[in-house]
């Protein structure tokens, strides 16, 4: 920065005896570029997402929610916030900073930062594209677009004046109209000029303890670009859109409780929010043309989470919760389906002798760790398949997301054949002989089932 | 209710709920996670632009 605001002496607009002076040379005008300083007004942290947003234009909120994602999704948010904090110094008391603007336009950002996230999904279904790549480039097109802005000093909306502005110097006839205009202009008004500091926030001084009159007090000219105020909305009357939606809801539950007690209908979770989701998505469809309920997208959206979850997941519901333990005894007491919600499941099969015969049994638990102890003695063929956590056959073991094993485990002199198909939603699946060390780990590591030894 | 002009960000949204509803009621057959990877980066795609285009028309129409 070369040109630093003056002194309060300085500053203070030109004599009446000087005008003749100044009319005869053509005085400069200029406005000093302001420095990329951190704010202490309306910081949250430290103020660097606000000194961005004055310096650059951009509501300091579209700052903050990109330093926060970038930060959430790959890390390099937080370093180049905390980067951001050590380099940018913190605006002096006495220096004369640009308003922060508050203008976000909320649907304009939020649809951009949609488009990136979709076309960013897109990528990755199709190309494999890492997202890294992504924000790399991203930060790099920032960089270069904010050092090509200091090169070019172009590409900035009109901003409130930081500097004294020197009056231009107005011919003969506009000072005679001026002249007449004071006059008039006196009866109605205040003869205060106004100044640089009447374009920052209303009600908010630049810097604290800062009066906003020691900022610029320099008479501004008609060529300075002004920002008018925003002339508040007009408040619309509120829509009975959404209250139709939300008591279409209620009554579709109620009359889907009412049904299921009779017996009627025996539609499942994923039935009753596919109703909501219909009746909300009818409402906003309503709402395209008459009404008004866009809040209903936001319900609409945890719905549809929701409904997907529930079909994308293979969710077993189905069964007690809490502890559960099966220990058939022999080959008439075992059961081919064995289900469970939610809590850890036992299935110990190591009593039973096969004596020549093939058994399958399915296995099913929604939430929990699910163990299953086979003789020592028959072929096992064992099919697992875990939501999200460890499955683990006969030491086979794989982890994380939608994972599937099969093992076909085979001793000899065995009895017979047995098949399992086991599956977990959410946690441990183990499925191993009696006596294994993995069994007596598995109870180590927070299985509570009953233990066996041996 | 009055009626007002074309909200597009109101059609995307109610078209693709109803459309995930009628899916769900419809078909018993369980949705792939890589199915809704695809539905969700058109739905999003879709609803920005039309953000984006709407708050175009708004700008344009002085309403900012």
């Amino acid at each position: 920065m070369t040109d630093q605001p003056q002194g309060p002496e300085e500053q203070e607009a030109p004599k009446q005896d000087e005008a003749p002076a100044a009319a005869s040379v053509q005085a400069p005008t200029y406005v000093e570029r302001p420095r990329l300083v951190r704010r202490p007004d309306r910081k949250l942290i430290a103020g660097v997402c606000t000194g961005l947003g004055a310096y650059t234009g951009i509501d300091p909120v579209a700052w903050r929610i990109g330093f926060v994602v970038l930060g959430l999704t790959t890390g390099i948010g937080f370093v180049a916030y905390i980067v951001a904090w050590l380099v940018m110094p913190m605006a002096r008391p006495d220096e004369a900073v640009p308003a922060v603007p508050h203008s976000l336009n909320a649907g304009r950002w939020v649809g951009i930062g949609a488009i990136t996230l979709g076309a960013l999904f897109l990528a990755h279904q199709i190309f494999g594209f890492h997202t890294s790549w992504f924000w790399g480039i991203v930060l790099i097109g920032l960089g270069v677009a904010l050092w090509g802005r200091d090169w070019s000093g172009s590409g900035r909306p009109p901003r409130p004046p930081t500097a004294p502005i020197v009056p231009t110097d107005p011919t003969p006839k506009d000072k005679d109209k001026g002249k007449d205009d004071d006059k008039n202009k006196e009866k109605d008004e205040p003869s205060t000029p106004p100044t640089a500091s009447t374009f920052f926030s209303p009600g908010n001084s630049p810097l604290p303890g800062m009066k906003p009159a020691e900022t610029a007090t320099a008479p501004i000219t008609a060529t300075q670009p002004i920002t008018r105020p925003r002339p508040p909305a007009e408040k619309r009357p509120p829509s009975i859109l959404g209250r139709l939606v939300v008591g279409a809801c209620a009554l579709a539950i109620g009359a889907m409780l009412l049904l299921r007690n009779l017996g009627v209908m025996h539609g499942g979770p994923k039935f009753v929010l596919a109703v909501l989701l219909a009746i909300i998505g009818a409402g906003l469809l309503l709402g395209t043309l008459w009404g008004r309920a866009r809040w209903l997208i936001f319900p609409g959206i945890v719905i549809a989470l929701m409904l997907t979850t529930v079909t994308a997941i293979p969710f077993n519901l189905r069964g007690g919760m809490g502890n559960q333990f099966y220990t058939p005894t022999s080959l008439a007491t075992l059961r081919t389906t064995y289900e469970h919600s939610a809590g850890p499941m036992q299935l110990d099969l190591s009593q039973l002798h096969f004596g020549g015969h093939h058994r399958t049994i399915n296995v099913r638990l929604g939430f929990g760790p699910l163990l299953v102890i086979v003789p020592k003695d028959v072929n096992v063929i064992a099919r697992g398949h875990v939501q999200g956590g460890p499955i683990d056959l006969f030491g086979h073991n794989n982890a994380g997301w939608d994972v599937s094993d099969a093992v076909d485990h085979r001793v000899q002199g065995a009895e017979g054949v047995l098949r399992i198909n086991a599956s977990v939603t959410f946690g441990p699946l183990l499925v191993d002989t009696a006596g294994s060390k993995r069994i007596a780990q598995f109870h180590v590591n927070g299985f509570h089932g009953p233990r066996r030894n041996g | 209710m009055k009626p007002h002009r074309f909200d597009p960000v109101s059609f995307i949204f109610g078209g693709a709920f109803v459309a995930l509803a009628v899916v769900a009621m419809v078909t018993n057959h369980r949705i792939g996670l890589h199915w809704v990877t695809w539905a969700g980066a058109g739905l999003l795609i879709a609803a920005g632009l039309a953000m984006v285009f709407g708050s175009r028309n708004r700008l344009r129409d002085g309403d900012r």
